[in-house]
């Protein structure tokens, strides 16, 4: 189906994509660790890092056979958000080497530590695997808001943070869809659990 | 009501207390954000408070029918909580609440979807509406105060949740997978594809945003 939401697969800075790279925060005075926008376009890509390699993760168990039965509606729609996460870390790498910095190609090792690690340890079932998903999920869609309503201060970066953050939350209730008889069940985003813009890069 | 606002800045000031964070927006720009939206907020209620009886729907068997109900009645209360929010903006900044309806999607959206002969129809003409997400996204870098922008933030993400199910729902339909249209899912017979038409795009665009000031209250 072809609609106005567009196709899959937007690459950074096409008409479908989001803003082109656009910021004006900086290193820090000694030339280390990014501040500002820069500091959390790092985090935002190594969480995004983390989603990719954690849903490669889980589709390696499921295709091991070591989730039981995984329906090929859930593993097809695991890859696809695994691709709309790689187009997501793109998307904050080029805000990142447009200010002059390497790409973040590192993962969030506190959310992996706190998360993904004994989450992917646990996973044993088709529904574990649903459940890893929606948590990650709603982690990264609370840190965009988070970041687009009041932790980020450049244009670009707050245009990129509310192109995803919107469709984090779709992957959620796509996701929940698998679980619940009602998967959107508030009728505003949260924060909860948000990594925010002073957690720099992980 | 500015002068008011004035006398009461006026009043902080002498009393030692710093002005507001979230400042007011005196030109109006902020109103008709939020004015706007809440008459796309009032299409949304009108149309999805029709959408459960309309024939395309009523003629479908269960659990189909009742799960349709029961998105498009549930996406119906987030719609109304919306539209508090976005009046309550508007008469905080020094408007009037709007209660009619965006005229513009009134022709485009409204029309269309009573017209609709097809579930499937209906359903990806809401989707359609739920590009409400648009609107809001562009507002977000536009408006100047925070609990707007907040709102506008915290709003888009739900709409985007809504076009999702409501195009996922919409394929399955299309490919005569009536019985499959239940949550939660019954993922062993779900085809392979179908939660991915939930989720089409990886960035949300801003390109089909409505105007800021197209649902002002005049």
């Amino acid at each position: 189906m072809v609609t106005a939401w567009g196709a899959a697969g937007c690459s950074t800075g096409s008409p479908s994509g989001p803003p082109a790279p656009s910021t004006t925060a900086t290193t820090s005075p000694g030339g280390g660790q990014p501040t500002g926008d820069l500091a959390f376009a790092g985090l935002a890509a190594s969480v995004e890092n983390l989603l990719i390699a954690s849903y490669q993760t889980a589709l390696g168990a499921a295709g091991g056979g070591k989730l039981g039965t995984v329906p090929a509606s859930l593993t097809t729609l695991v890859k696809t958000l695994q691709s709309h996460h790689r187009d997501h870390a793109a998307a904050w790498n080029a805000i990142l080497t447009a200010a002059g910095l390497p790409a973040v190609t590192a993962v969030d090792t506190t959310l992996q530590a706190s998360v993904t690690q004994p989450g992917l340890a646990a996973l044993k079932t088709a529904t574990g695997l649903t459940q890893l998903a929606i948590g990650l999920e709603r982690i990264a869609a609370a840190t965009y808001l988070e970041a687009a309503q009041g932790g980020l201060t450049t244009t670009g970066a707050v245009q990129t943070s509310i192109a995803i953050q919107p469709v984090e939350m779709q992957h959620v209730a796509i996701l929940e869809a698998f679980l619940t008889a009602t998967p959107v069940a508030a009728s505003f985003a949260s924060t909860a659990g948000a990594r925010t813009v002073g957690d720099g890069i992980a | 009501m500015t002068i008011v606002r004035r006398r009461r800045d006026r009043d902080r000031r002498a009393l030692g207390v710093p002005p507001p964070l979230l400042t007011a927006d005196p030109t109006g720009s902020d109103v008709a954000a939020a004015q706007t939206a809440a008459s796309i907020e009032n299409v949304a209620i009108a149309l999805y408070g029709r959408a459960s009886d309309l024939v395309s729907v009523q003629s479908l068997g269960s659990p189909a029918r009742l799960t349709l109900a029961a998105l498009l009645n549930g996406a119906a209360q987030h719609h109304a909580d919306h539209l508090t929010a976005f009046n309550a903006a508007a008469t905080r900044l020094g408007g009037r609440a709007q209660t009619a309806p965006d005229p513009a999607l009134t022709s485009s959206v409204v029309q269309p979807a009573l017209g609709a002969t097809t579930a499937a129809q209906l359903l990806q003409v809401l989707a359609q509406l739920e590009l409400a997400a648009e609107t809001y996204a562009a507002q977000v870098v536009a408006v100047s105060d925070r609990q707007l922008k907040n709102s506008f933030a915290a709003i888009t993400g739900v709409e985007a949740q809504h076009a999702g199910l409501l195009l996922a729902a919409a394929s399955l339909l299309d490919e005569a997978k009536v019985a499959s249209v239940a949550f939660p899912w019954e993922a062993a017979t779900l085809p392979a594809t179908a939660a991915t038409e939930g989720t089409p795009s990886a960035f949300l665009r801003t390109d089909q945003a409505r105007p800021p000031t197209e649902g002002a209250a005049r």
